[in-house]
């Protein structure tokens, strides 16, 4: 076993102990920041604010399933018109696009939605699912071109070669073998996506209409601007986090199994 | 049948495409109908802020996520371990930002005017870390044996294999750190004002009190900064994907 790799000389183990240094701080750090996190949970913890917490956590799941369904098919389709559905002079610009545009910052993104009459004219649900699967799709896309980068080219090409036309290719060679690592894809832009929702739900005070929300419940409850929420937010932000981790994480272990 | 699919493949694609490319050109065109040229100077100035506060969450970052992506793939040996710590890294990185937020807003009395610069460092920490750690995973395993048959010791290998074949993967994961930081808001919006928001705070903060057009300048300002800050990013480390058929 190569255990400790680096400490065979003195020079060695010298770097590896400043790199193990900052890993414990790096873990430290973070653990630290949770157990603030419950403490404070703990410190407002009440019936109502759990109840409240476990609400925002069932609605979010839900806000989530929802733009699944609209984000999802629409980040993979993008990503497999640039990665081969395109013409071939193309899609290396287009890849390049993909992955430039996955990382648009949230704000830009969210703010015209801020700028349209978009609740009065679409209704609560909608406008939440509209807004999490537009800051959706540029990561979902972004993502799905990674992930289709992996599925080995040649393969592709001899599908062509031997008559298949590229929505052919791609139906029978680049889905099965590409179709785990799309879901992950799918997970980390819901996962960010949720988090970033919140920008629409301080702005537009009032128009998740007493839905329970995380992100809505937490950022109401710092800011105080909601009466009796500020108990269950630190409980909410909690629910949040393993909310977050847990879809992003299982998204890395449907990656590494496939 | 796979004719049917490959019918409806291709009408996925292209449909997700033109669906899209609509809404986001609908919405920059809002964002530029919108924006006002007299806010311009407001955005210099909150540039010119935004810049030191996220160069400095990147600084105190980068050390935490050099040592955690050297040590994932570097120096722990395969094992219980090593999987412990990529998939907590990979957690942090799903937790949503705001989280980072409620703890910088729990601890602001505590870390003062630095509390802006300390949740954003938590906020990237963990992705650069992913990225970092990804770059180093990228040094071809052939070199590093060659260096090792050659007599090298590990420490060897990594200074003088992995640490140069990875130096424009890390300027480029940078950047795109940079990137991300500059269009964060999810964090600041639990953060008060008087904290001295970086621009994306400061877009949440004008929108939500109704001074849209300023809000949409920023938002611009915003986009066309982590716009280019991710072109660089790119051309400096291309990945190897890029030269496909």
């Amino acid at each position: 076993m190569r255990a400790w790799r680096l400490a065979r000389t003195p020079g060695g183990q010298l770097v590896g102990a400043l790199v193990l240094t900052g890993t414990g701080l790096f873990v430290a750090i973070y653990l630290g920041a949770f157990v603030v996190l419950a403490v404070e949970a703990a410190h407002t913890l009440s019936t109502a604010a759990l109840t409240a917490a476990a609400m925002a956590l069932v609605g979010t799941a839900l806000l989530g399933a929802w733009t699944t369904l609209l984000a999802g098919p629409l980040g993979t389709g993008v990503a497999l018109w640039a990665r081969w559905l395109a013409p071939p002079s193309l899609r290396r610009a287009a890849t390049g696009i993909v992955r430039v545009v996955g990382d648009i910052p949230p704000a830009c993104l969210l703010v015209p939605i801020l700028l349209v009459p978009a609740s009065t004219v679409f209704g609560t649900w909608a406008l939440l699912t509209g807004a999490i699967a537009i800051t959706a799709v540029p990561t979902v896309a972004a993502r799905a071109v990674q992930a289709l980068d992996r599925v080995p080219g040649d393969e592709v090409l001899q599908a062509i070669a031997l008559g298949a036309r590229p929505g052919e290719a791609v139906a029978a060679v680049v889905l099965p073998r590409a179709g785990a690592d799309l879901l992950r894809a799918v997970l980390a832009g819901l996962a960010r996506a949720i988090g970033e929702t919140v920008i629409v739900l301080l702005v537009l005070d009032g128009v998740s209409g007493g839905l329970g929300v995380l992100t809505r419940t937490v950022a109401l409850g710092m800011v105080g601007a909601g009466a009796g929420e500020g108990g269950v937010a630190p409980a909410a932000a909690l629910a949040l986090a393993v909310l977050g981790g847990v879809t992003w994480t299982a998204g890395v272990l449907v990656e590494r199994r496939s | 049948m796979t004719r049917w699919l490959g019918v409806l493949v291709h009408l996925w694609g292209w449909a997700s495409l033109v669906v899209v490319v609509t809404v986001l050109a609908a919405g920059l065109g809002v964002l530029v109908a919108t924006a006002a040229p007299g806010a311009l100077p407001l955005l210099g100035g909150s540039i010119l802020h935004t810049g030191p506060v996220v160069l400095a969450a990147v600084l105190l970052a980068a050390p935490f996520a050099v040592t955690t992506a050297v040590a994932l793939d570097q120096v722990l040996p395969a094992g219980n371990l090593r999987d412990a710590l990529g998939l907590l890294v990979a957690a942090l990185d799903g937790v949503p930002a705001l989280v980072v937020g409620v703890v910088g807003a729990v601890l602001a009395p505590a870390l003062g005017p630095a509390v802006v610069i300390v949740v954003l460092a938590l906020a990237i920490a963990p992705s650069l870390t992913v990225a970092l750690a990804a770059v180093l995973d990228r040094a071809e395993p052939e070199e590093r044996l060659a260096a090792q048959a050659l007599g090298a010791t590990p420490l060897q290998v990594l200074l003088f294999v992995v640490g140069p074949a990875s130096a424009k993967g890390f300027a480029a994961a940078g950047l795109r750190a940079l990137a991300r930081l500059v269009g964060i808001a999810a964090p600041l919006v639990v953060l008060s004002p008087e904290a001295g928001l970086p621009i994306a705070g400061d877009i949440v903060h004008r929108a939500a009190s109704g001074d849209l057009a300023a809000a949409a300048t920023l938002a611009l300002g915003v986009l066309a900064l982590a716009t280019a800050l991710r072109v660089l990013s790119t051309l400096i480390d291309r990945p190897d994907s890029w030269s496909m058929q």
